[in-house]
């Protein structure tokens, strides 16, 4: 409560500060020749030091001596002198845009919608024009700032027509928390996950707020940093018109190594050698070799019939072939007048996966006026998606057995004898009906897609509107609403499985049984509402110093209900509706029947000053009240403070040198908190298991997690430290930034024994640090050819960190590996762990039995390696570098450019390697032609030491190795590669038509065709033979580097796209 | 300003963090977790975490439609092996000490005492399979987050007071509510007891072979207490299983077949060596143990550890009726055979007094009553008076062969029902005249059963320092306390 007394005492406080000065007040708007604002130019009374600096829409305030002259000045413009004399107080000026290559980006969006001078800035911020977000054609907002902004990093976590990613800025701040950025549209909060529905059409600009520091004002969801997102709101007088139309097909690419030499069997037909004969209704691969020769495959159907196929890998290329291309169409239109701004979007997705489809429709209407003093500006963006996907969850529940995971494993699975591609059309094809699929123990793929979905809709309306009043020329007061609406619901329908009397009668039972219909219904409803209420102001105090203020408060509420509710054993075929079903209706626990309710408020403030437009300083603090923490732990403050110094400014040096264009150093430092733990966690709780209740007979069982219920935030510390050069006119611009967090605090979900009663513990447990250089190099031009140029962008990023306690000195276990369990073999323990004096995180597995060397220890008899009692802890899981090189190429109105990125140090686990080595697929598993081998690089105890073993071979080198789980399939290190790749994410080509040929911009104004390829390359180590090392089985939480084989493979991209203008 | 004006309503603003969705530590009731804690350890004997039991103990097998499980079959066992089974037994233990510890804070003592016993039977059952594990410290998550391992042996003579204290409870007056809460013996505090003692026996007979032990004053007190389960006290469990999906009678569930009518499972078919065994001496529990396959043809099994060659699902035995009848059928928890068997043994032993050859004779009818035999008990006799595994004029005269003859005959008793018993009974007496029930695969590591399970992997993550401390554990040498 002191806390915030001080922060309104600060706000009294400050207009005592303003004094009177004598001369004329002149006011004016600086414009440039389009009649566009030129934002923060600098105003100076000549011959003084009296400067001061514009406002974002140009207008500015000064007060100068009679008869003095005025000396307009900014960034990428020409300056230029107006005497007042014999001027009235209102003075317009226009300033010529110079050569743009000079322009460094001098305006960014900062706190609360607010727009700063970059100079300003005491820490790292980032901003894209629409230009650079729009070149590659991306989808969504995620895919198109990859690669592009140093510390910022974005994994896509697979491949489906939702392409799920995770973003991360400077890694990470919290263990098990939230740690991806806040996302402000308009100055709106609004959840992360609108970022894949915004249109990059509709975005006029994006600032990427690195530091936690540059963000201490947003409260505690900016920890993590912050994108702030300026929507497109008409400028100009005459209203344009802008088309858009983009093309974008994507094909499977980087499939994992398969063998292709071995047919179906496992070791159910043994010949007298021991060789493993041939079984035609196996999907395990560890059958003969293939020699050409025509087999049966399958089993003898009702009739008699049997498929007869050639013995070869023939067919290797279905695995390939049966993912779709996808289709990706984009239309758009927008219109933008004077103030508002009008836009539709229809984008429809058809995915690799055939029959998966997403389509999302947007609009958007922006407006915004003023009158006087009092201005308004609102918002509005709706957005419809509706979507139709393969239920894969769905279909391993129904088959809840070793071989019915996920789509992708039906497919690896397939022998490459097997015509798969024939299967299509599993309704009138004999031998692709159900009851006569050739495989005793997997389903046809195409009979899944066909019968087991998942079609959902979400309406999201995103509103704001913020009306601000200039009370006096130092205060403004601003209120703002925002709401972020979002309805939901989806629906899984399971058609009924039916089987023939000869099937049920001769086939296997898990497969080839009747099983009625179901359908799953769920409705969710999200609502958050923000009320942000600030005075804010700036006023000279003297020719040297200025100050600008800001003190406010902010409400908000989250609330969101789902319900959800199922039948699963629906009566009449195809009639999916849950009251048409014989016994209980599955109803879901929470959260998928919930209600949902958070509130938080906090007071906030700011001042800052600055001397003679070159030296900056700004302290910030804001206290927290969050609902989600008991009532003594509630309330937390923290406080920040920034510098930047424009040394080119202040060294007259530096200021008249022909070499340093632009000089600037600056540093922060700030403390934030932030609540990780989700609503209703500080109790124990318990639920119904299936099953229950029994009639009258209700019975809970206690639920997994012990929190602790004094839970406090998460803090974490902030310093950086940094500085941009520009050389040559800013031919050549430098910026690099050193950050070092210290993240306390930290709140732990501690996998505990299952002895404990609960085998998770939530406490805040933990600290860590995360620290490193990030450094962005732009030189414009690298070289003129004539009228062309060539520019080149390159950025990296150092990122480490280190786990400094935890709980106990307890590893904690981060998540999981379930994304596809075995249930004949075990799949091996794969975690992403916190483990002190390690990264964050490190990956835990299983791994052999070593001797003290390293080298796996066999049995001296059988030739058979063991699985070591201890899982070991081994690399790290996020990169420890990261750089994109950004090189472009322009022509009058050609322009070519491409985005490289390189991430390496960080190591990844592919769940699909051990699910493949079980089925007999991989590459891996045919290494040795499936026979005995001598393990590589092993030793056996000769009763006295360990000798390196070079002739005892494992006594089978078929299914009786590869296939088992303690020699095997079940050692985590098996499937563990690096996960370092160099990555061709974008190349963009885009032509605007001369003038010349549309008329010279009488009734169409503008042309552009581009061309767009995506993921054109990707290059792993030799060490990775299963994909795109940044795929993880689950979007969610904070795991990295677990794929599974619930993914569908890696996709590369081609597209192309017109746009007009009118 | 505006956080001024707001910070008057703070208190009732910001007071919304109270679940309206999730039972919680502060309403929950011991009645509300005890029925579905007593219908989790009967869905723990009807557990296919046992399955391995069952295989190793040759009762069941592989079908020939899936490739063998090469761990299992080898017995060269790892440490995830056992994991599920440990994970499972201690999660519902936990909802066990949950109502045990919430219903003595209400001074239900009846309720408390249910779940004692309960508990009493899943530890034992962790200590037959790991020998020392996590007891006096399990649960008590606010002091240790990473509970010790006690003695085995410590925990059986805890888990003996347990059970005493369990008694005296069962005597005192039961709550109006305990009857309707009671899903396994409705409210019988008679049975309940029965049921302690027999769990108590069952730990003594356990310990037969350890040098010096004397089991005199634990007799006294089942004695004095009214004795063990007889001919028809099965303990079982039923909130009312009914065939519908997730519904199912536990056993039934697992082995019978889904409530749309389809084999529930095609992995586990009879074992051919009990089969033979069966046949030979033409007992008619073979058909009530097996069905015949649904293909057609006489009750077949299949040779455990058999790469190739095994008859498939269809042609081979899946679980008869005389174990998965029903989907609703009671599901069992301690059968009367199992206790009668008990009980011959003690008396055999001269634990207790009484005729021997009596007892185990009624065991062995039980054993046909239960299964649902057709007029069981004449057919009881003719089996006993035909064969000379079942004939009492074969138990021998020394404590140990009668205790032989009759563990043998406990042992065909239980298959399926509980091979959990028949493996300990087999690592205590090992009474199974011939080996045909070891693995036939080539790969074995043994060609004897291991006498233990290793500690499971999660206790190795999580719980490290204090299972290091038990050692390597081999599974052919590490054995438990009680095993000669």
């Amino acid at each position: 409560m002191r806390k915030l007394q001080l922060l309104v005492l600060m706000l009294i406080l400050l207009p005592a500060l303003a004094f009177s000065q004598g001369g004329r007040v002149i006011t004016g708007r600086i414009t440039d020749d389009k009649g566009e604002p030129v934002s923060f130019a600098t105003v100076k009374v000549k011959g003084s030091k009296t400067a001061i600096s514009a406002d974002e829409n140009g207008f500015f305030r000064i007060t100068a001596p009679e008869n003095a002259t005025l000396q307009f000045s900014a960034s990428g413009s020409e300056t230029k002198d107006v005497s007042i004399a014999g001027q009235g107080n209102v003075i317009n000026v226009t300033l010529l845009k110079t050569n743009t290559e000079l322009t460094a980006v001098t305006v960014v969006t900062t706190s609360l919608g607010i727009r700063r001078q970059s100079k300003e800035l005491g820490y790292a911020a980032v901003s894209l024009n629409n230009k650079t977000l729009t070149q590659g054609k991306s989808v969504n907002v995620e895919q198109a700032l990859n690669g592009k902004v140093s510390g910022l990093s974005v994994a896509t976590t697979n491949s489906s027509v939702f392409e799920d990613s995770k973003i991360n800025i400077r890694g990470i701040r919290s263990l098990t928390g939230n740690n991806q950025p806040m996302l402000v549209i308009d100055g709106a909060p609004t959840p992360l996950g609108f970022l894949s529905s915004i249109p990059p059409d509709d975005i006029q600009d994006l600032t990427v707020l690195k530091s936690a520091a540059s963000a201490a004002i947003y409260g505690p969801d900016a920890v993590n940093g912050v994108i702030v997102i300026t929507t497109k709101r008409g400028a100009s007088k005459k209203i344009s018109v802008t088309v858009n139309s983009t093309v974008q097909l994507s094909r499977v690419a980087f499939f994992p190594k398969l063998q292709k030499g071995f047919g179906g069997g496992a070791g159910e037909v043994i010949d007298q050698y021991g060789n493993y004969g041939y079984v035609p209704y196996e999907n395990q691969q560890y059958g003969p070799a293939f020699d050409g020769s025509l087999k049966e495959i399958g089993v003898h159907l009702e009739d008699g019939s049997i498929l007869t196929v050639p013995y070869t890998a023939g067919h290797y290329k279905d695995k390939v072939n049966f993912w779709n291309t996808g289709v990706t169409i984009q239309n758009s239109v927008s219109l933008a007048g004077e103030d508002f701004f009008v836009s539709v979007e229809d984008a429809k997705i058809k995915g690799l996966m055939p029959k998966d489809e997403n389509r999302r429709t947007s609009f958007r209407f922006n407006g915004g006026k003023k009158y006087g003093n009092f201005s308004i500006n609102y918002g509005l963006n709706y957005v419809l998606q509706n979507y139709d996907v393969v239920n894969e969850a769905g279909f391993s529940t129904l088959f809840p057995s070793a071989y019915n995971g996920s789509i992708f494993f039906l497919i690896m699975q397939t022998p490459s004898n097997i015509p798969l591609l024939e299967f299509k059309d599993w309704q009138n094809n004999k031998f692709a009906q159900y009851s006569n699929y050739y495989n005793e123990f997997a389903v046809n793929p195409y009979w899944v897609i066909g019968n087991i979905r998942q079609h959902g809709r979400q309406d999201d309306l995103i509103g704001n509107v913020d009306g601000s009043f200039q009370f006096t020329p130092w205060l403004k007061g601003t209120a703002r609403v925002s709401t972020n609406l979002s309805f939901s619901n989806f629906q899984n329908t399971q058609a009924p499985v039916v089987v023939s009397d000869w099937a049920v009668a001769n086939r296997n039972a898990t497969q080839y049984t009747n099983r009625p219909g179901s359908v799953f219904n769920d409705e969710a409803f999200t609502s958050r509402i923000n009320f942000d209420g600030f005075l804010s102001g700036d006023h000279a105090i003297n020719s040297d110093f200025n100050v600008k203020y800001l003190a406010g408060g902010m409400i908000r509420q989250n609330r969101s209900k789902d319900v959800s509710v199922g039948g699963n054993n629906l009566v009449v075929p195809y009639l999916f509706n849950v009251s048409v079903r014989s016994g209980d209706a599955a109803v879901p626990l929470f959260p998928n029947n919930s209600d949902i309710q958070s509130r938080l408020y906090s007071g906030y403030g700011s001042v800052g000053f600055g001397f003679r437009e070159w030296a900056f300083i700004e302290f910030t603090g804001r206290n927290d009240w969050d609902s989600r923490l008991l009532k003594e732990n509630r309330s937390f403050f923290y406080p920040g403070a920034n510098a930047s110094v424009v040394l080119s400014d202040a060294i007259p040096a530096l200021h008249n040198s022909k070499y340093i264009s632009y000089a600037k150093a600056r540093a922060a430092y700030s403390k934030s908190g932030n609540v990780n733990v989700g609503v209703y966690s500080l109790q124990a709780t318990y639920s119904q298991p299936a099953g229950f209740p029994y009639g009258g007979n209700a019975g809970f069982t206690a639920n997994q997690t012990i929190p602790s219920p004094d839970l406090k935030p998460e803090f974490v510390i902030t310093k950086e430290a940094g500085f941009e050069i520009g050389f040559l006119k800013n031919r050549i611009n430098l910026e690099a930034t050193y950050f070092n967090q210290t993240c306390n605090n930290q709140i732990l979900q501690v996998s505990q024994s299952s002895t404990t009663g609960y085998t998770i513990g939530l406490a805040n447990a933990a600290s860590f640090k995360n620290y490193g250089v990030e450094m962005d190099l732009g030189l414009t031009p690298v070289v003129k050819i004539n009228k062309g140029r060539i520019d080149l962008k390159i950025n990296a990023t150092y990122n480490n960190n280190e786990v400094l306690s935890t709980f106990g000195n307890i590893p904690v276990v981060i998540g999981g590996n379930n994304g596809f369990i075995q249930t004949a073999n075990g799949s091996p323990t794969a975690n992403n762990i916190a483990v002190v004096g390690k990264p964050a995180f490190a990956f835990q597995l299983t791994d052999y039995e070593r001797d003290p060397e390293g080298r796996v220890i066999v049995d001296r008899i059988t030739g058979m390696p063991s699985q070591a009692s201890e899982l070991i802890v081994k690399g790290r899981s996020l990169p420890l570098w990261i750089a994109g090189i950004t090189p472009s190429y322009t022509l009058g109105g050609l322009s070519v450019s491409m985005t490289w990125d390189y991430k390496t140090g960080h190591s990844f686990y592919s769940g699909m390697g051990s699910d493949e080595d079980f089925a007999g697929i991989s590459a891996r598993s045919a290494e040795y032609g499936r026979q005995r081998f001598v393990f590589p690089n092993s030793v056996y105890w000769d009763g006295s030491k360990y000798v390196p073993n070079t002739d005892i071979q494992v006594q089978d080198g078929n299914a009786g190795f590869w296939s088992v789980g303690s020699v095997n399939t079940s050692i985590g290190t098996n499937y563990f590669a690096s996960a370092a790749a160099w990555r061709l994410r974008e190349v963009n080509i885009s032509y605007s038509l001369p003038q010349k040929l549309i008329g010279n911009g009488k009734v169409i104004k503008k042309i552009t065709v581009s061309a767009v390829g995506k993921n054109l390359v990707l290059l792993v180590p030799k060490s990775n033979q299963w994909g795109d090392p940044e795929f993880n089985f689950t979007p969610n939480g904070n795991t990295f580097g677990l794929s599974s084989s619930f993914q569908s493979p890696a996709s590369r991209f081609f597209g192309g796209s017109v746009t007009v203008q009118f | 300003m505006a956080a001024i004006a707001i910070t008057g309503c703070q208190k009732h603003f910001l007071d919304v963090n109270d679940d309206p969705n999730r039972v919680t530590e502060s309403n929950i009731t011991p009645e509300l977790i005890f029925p579905q804690a007593a219908h989790a350890t009967g869905v723990r004997q009807a557990s296919l975490n046992f399955r391995f039991a069952n295989n190793w103990m040759g009762y069941w097998a592989n079908s020939g439609s899936f490739a063998i499980d090469q761990t299992e079959t080898t017995y060269n066992i790892d440490f995830p092996f056992g994991d599920p089974l440990w994970q499972n037994h201690y999660n519902v233990l936990f909802d066990l000490f949950q109502t045990n510890r919430k219903a003595l804070a209400k001074g239900d003592s009846v309720l408390t005492g249910a779940a004692q016993i309960l508990s009493a039977k899943l530890f034992q059952e962790l200590v037959d399979i790991f020998g020392d594990i996590p007891y006096s410290q399990a649960f008590h998550n606010d002091q240790y987050r990473q509970p010790a391992y006690d003695k085995a042996s410590a925990v059986y003579a805890s888990l003996q007071q347990s059970l005493d204290q369990a008694i005296s409870f069962m005597q005192k007056t039961e709550r109006s509510s305990f009857s309707s809460v009671d899903v396994v013996t409705h409210g019988d505090e008679l049975q309940w007891i029965k049921f302690a003692n027999t769990l108590k026996l069952r730990m003594l007979i356990r310990q037969s072979e350890v040098a010096g032990f004397n089991p005199a004053t634990e007799i006294a007190k089942i004695i004095a207490n009214g004795g063990v389960l007889h001919s028809g006290e099965t303990i079982s469990v039923n909130p009312g299983y009914s065939n519908e999906t997730n519904k199912q009678s536990p056993f039934y569930a697992n082995f019978g077949l889904t409530p749309t009518g389809a084999d529930a499972n095609n992995l586990n078919r009879a074992n051919a060596y009990f089969v033979n065994l069966l046949n030979s001496t033409s007992d008619p529990r073979l058909s009530r143990y097996f069905k015949t396959p649904s293909a057609g043809g006489n009750i077949t099994g299949n040779l455990y550890g058999l790469a190739a060659g095994n008859p498939d699902g269809a042609h081979s035995s899946s679980i008869g009726p005389g174990l998965a009848g029903s989907a609703s059928q009671n599901q069992w928890i301690l059968t009367s055979v199992e206790s009668m068997f008990l009980e011959a043994e003690a008396i055999a032993r001269g634990w207790i007094a009484g005729s021997a050859q009596t007892a185990y004779e009624n065991a062995v009818r039980e054993s046909f009553i239960f299964l649902g035999v057709p007029n069981a008990v004449t057919a009881a006799n003719t089996y006993m008076s035909a064969n000379a595994i079942a004939n009492w004029a074969n138990a021998g005269a020394t404590a140990l062969s009668k205790a032989k003859f009759i563990t043998y005959q406990k042992y065909i008793a239980l298959a399926g029902i509980d091979p959990l018993e028949a493996w300990s009974d087999l690592r205590r007496l090992n009474m199974i005249p011939n080996t045909g029930y070891i693995t036939v695969n080539p790969g074995k590591i043994a060609s004897t059963v291991p006498v233990r399970l290793l500690y499971p992997q999660s206790e190795y993550t999580t719980n490290a320092t204090n299972v290091n401390a038990e050692g390597n554990i081999n599974q052919f040498t590490s054995k438990i306390f009680w095993q000669p």
